[in-house]
């Protein structure tokens, strides 16, 4: 087994304990850190959204492959960053459940199905008001915005978000992108309010944005 | 235990159909095959997301007038609008369940005060504005605030089913545990009953019904009185009378021995 394929198995196998040692080695051994990235850890990462899709590896499989991902990259960021490089994630997702919604396991979900296919994910949390949705999305610069809302009564509350995104001006030809979900939402909703894409459960959100990006 | 019969859900596709398509027939079967499985409540959510609140409360005016047709047994209202609640226990007359109060803005007292007026049993889940509680203390200290309320309303305390909160194992592996400690602190603390969405605890991990009759029996130990629950999985209905036997709740087996004879009990 080549270095990137061990570093590729270690994201499956989710080798938490173990991944931080293996990256160093390689790098160690003259890699340059993005192709360790692109190389090997994505590449295992593919491997688990499929596997995840086909219902041949389970949620907190998934949850630790995507803990293992986040301790390889406490060393990789640093080392990309003084390089200048930016990091070669997929895309920035910003996420947060809606205002008077608290829900959060869904939106964890989503977190982690998008973090697991080499998105950098920012949560801002649950009850999060169009305001701040706004201030985040400012601050982020996300290349997608992800709300969720579980409740019938806080589905007026992604509107009135993707209005006050849109008033602010921050939402230029289809840039970034809105996807929303919960089980009340529908794609039918999704059209009505203007968001741009509807994901029926965490992995179709991966799809339809992947897709929406070109990916 | 009491089982509260969680099928007519609309966040299933096919009921959200039912509910919009307006097709009785559909929710009515649902409504008799929870009750012959022997479930003491039906749950009734018409929650669609399509339409404005006015939908969902002539909704849910048609689908309780409709399901007090085929079944004697009461339905439990499920729904967060104050609104939609007061429509259905008009419609449904005094003796449903009130599915459910919480801690949340609006959620609380306006809540109580409608269990009380049309003589219900009131589900409560300890969570507030600030979210969802993650230990059991945090749990705890909501559920306080949600007992004083009741208190103060005058509910009595033997009618309000404290929701310890059950969330998914794939997403926390803790998260059982805390829900257990949650049940046994909940019943030394406050003279309340408990509920609890079973089938939440197995999502997204293969072999649910497995997890879901493990817990159950689990739980029922930990002091759980009731569960929403999927009364047609005989796997669970099982396990609860032969938890409630084992544990000395079933006088002379009898409820246990009467589902044999039925042919309802799995091995």
């Amino acid at each position: 087994m080549s270095r990137m394929e061990e570093l590729a198995t270690a994201i499956i196998e989710g080798d938490a304990a173990g991944i931080k040692g293996l990256v160093q080695k390689t790098l160690d051994e003259g890699s340059e850190p993005e192709d360790i990235l692109s190389q090997g850890l994505m590449q295992g990462m593919e491997v688990v959204g499929k596997r995840f899709a086909t219902e041949d590896m389970f949620i907190p499989e998934v949850m630790l492959c995507a803990r293992t991902m986040h301790s390889a990259l406490e060393i990789l960021r640093p080392l990309l960053e003084a390089q200048e490089k930016k990091l070669q994630m997929k895309g920035k997702l910003l996420l947060g459940t809606v205002a008077g919604d608290i829900h959060d396991i869904g939106k964890s979900l989503v977190e982690m199905m998008f973090t697991a296919n080499g998105f950098d994910v920012v949560d801002i949390g649950v009850n999060v008001s169009a305001d701040a949705f706004v201030d985040a999305v400012k601050q982020h610069e996300p290349d997608v915005i992800g709300m969720s809302a579980l409740l019938t009564t806080t589905m007026p509350a992604m509107a009135q978000t993707v209005e006050a995104i849109d008033s602010a001006g921050l939402r230029q030809d289809g840039k970034p992108i809105i996807i929303v979900g919960g089980a009340p939402v529908t794609e039918e909703f999704a059209r009505e309010i203007s968001a741009d894409l509807y994901g029926e459960n965490a992995l179709e959100g991966v799809d339809v944005t992947k897709k929406a990006l070109g990916l | 235990m009491l089982v509260i019969g969680e099928l007519i859900n609309a966040t299933r596709k096919k009921v959200r159909q039912a509910v919009i398509d307006h097709d009785l027939d559909f929710l009515q079967q649902l409504a008799k095959k929870q009750d012959e499985a022997g479930a003491h409540y039906i749950d009734v959510n018409v929650a669609t997301g399509a339409g404005k609140q006015e939908k969902e409360i002539e909704d849910m005016k048609w689908a309780v007038q409709g399901l007090r047709k085929v079944t004697q047994k009461p339905l439990a209202i499920d729904t967060t609008s104050l609104e939609v609640m007061q429509a259905g226990l008009e419609t449904h007359g005094p003796g449903a369940m009130v599915n459910s109060a919480s801690a949340e803005t609006g959620r609380l007292e306006p809540f109580l005060q409608l269990a009380r007026e049309y003589d219900c049993l009131c589900v409560a889940l300890p969570v507030s504005d600030a979210g969802i509680p993650k230990d059991v203390a945090a749990r705890l200290e909501i559920s306080k605030q949600i007992v004083q309320a009741a208190e103060k309303e005058g509910f009595p305390l033997d009618r309000l089913y404290m929701d310890p909160l059950a969330f998914p194992l794939g997403v926390d592996d803790q998260s059982g545990t805390i829900t257990l400690q949650t049940i046994t602190a909940l019943k030394e603390e406050f003279q309340v009953k408990t509920t609890i969405g079973l089938t939440n605890i197995s999502h997204g991990l293969p072999q649910r019904g497995l997890l879901n009759r493990t817990f159950v029996t689990l739980a029922i130990y930990a002091g759980l009185d009731s569960a929403i629950a999927d009364p047609l999985d005989r796997g669970v209905m099982s396990s609860v009378l032969a938890a409630e036997a084992a544990l000395g709740r079933d006088p002379y087996c009898g409820k246990l021995l009467k589902a044999f004879r039925k042919g309802q009990l799995v091995p």
